[in-house]
């Protein structure tokens, strides 16, 4: 991919990070259980990971949190997300690099650990280690979660595969 | 994009993620039971009287328990979760007159028989019922 290409792709994947968020804010997918959602921002964070490479993704990530947090949060919700966005793309970069993993299974473990970031953020701010009790739940539930993101990514470089392959004919 | 590989399908490795995850699961299920076992078995109300060593009875069931020291008998009695003195010897009865309790850290005393009854585990003590 040209550089050009790249840096282009970047910024619409910001803006469609950005507008997830929004929307997830506005219809939340819940699961019935409070603070936990699906997080639809992160199918374009693991779709990043996988077209772009760790670094545009680590760029869309800290985009995405700074732009959402500015227009529609504060400033303590932003330190949650970027601990859970930061300890989540490292875990994913990290078995992406490998080569040896699903999809699916690079997003259940950044799902899982996108929670124990924000987790272990909380627990630095409130200075309130009985907090920790949430962390069966929430491991459960960032598993649950990382799955249908990286079913749902998976859906998404399979139609962009067709659309590519039409573009060239 | 670039790479036609279908990462659709879930490879042998992927075990090893969902190995390493139920791994951190357990683990954290087990801190979360050695931290919080007490509470969350439910609330206890610890007796400690003079001359015996600290007895704990299980809030949930209802009883009713004699003290019997040197300084006298109060008689706890322990009904839907809370506890109360239903019946003391002492002279000024302030033990049988306060309210039953039931929440961590709360506890009834009663000065003249050397008597305490606290609540140990369960809800938290909440500022507001003091208040109010």
């Amino acid at each position: 991919m040209l550089r050009t290409e790249k840096i282009v792709l970047c910024a619409v994947l910001t803006a469609l990070a950005a507008v997830f968020s929004y929307v997830e804010a506005l219809i939340p997918f819940s699961f019935g259980i409070p603070g936990i959602k699906l997080g639809l921002a992160n199918v374009v964070i693991v779709f990043a990971l996988y077209s772009l490479g760790f670094r545009f993704a680590l760029l869309i990530s800290c985009l995405r949190i700074l732009l959402v947090s500015a227009l529609f949060a504060n400033m303590t919700m932003a330190l949650y997300s970027l601990a859970g966005a930061l300890l989540s793309l490292a875990v994913m970069g990290a078995l992406q690099r490998t080569g040896l993993f699903s999809t699916i299974g690079v997003s259940a473990a950044g799902g899982v650990f996108h929670n124990i970031g924000q987790l272990i953020a909380a627990v630095l701010v409130v200075e309130t280690v009985s907090l920790l009790g949430y962390l069966p739940v929430l491991i459960a539930a960032g598993t649950v979660t990382g799955i249908l993101i990286g079913m749902i990514t998976e859906l998404a470089f399979s139609h962009t595969n067709k659309t590519a392959g039409q573009a060239q004919k | 994009m670039s790479k036609q590989r279908s990462r659709w399908k879930l490879t042998k490795f992927d075990v090893l993620i969902f190995a390493g995850i139920i791994l951190l699961f357990a683990g954290s299920l087990f801190w979360t039971i050695a931290y919080f076992g007490d509470s969350a078995l439910g609330a206890y109300v610890r007796v400690c009287s003079e001359d015996e060593p600290a007895e704990r009875y299980p809030l949930r069931e209802d009883r009713e328990i004699r003290i019997q020291s040197a300084n006298g008998e109060n008689v706890l009695r322990i009904k839907d979760g809370q506890a109360f003195i239903s019946y003391a010897d002492c002279p000024d009865q302030y033990c049988v007159e306060h309210k039953p309790i039931g929440k961590s850290k709360e506890s009834i005393v009663c000065l003249p028989n050397q008597l305490v009854i606290t609540i140990e585990g369960g809800e938290a003590w909440e500022l507001d019922d003091v208040a109010n």
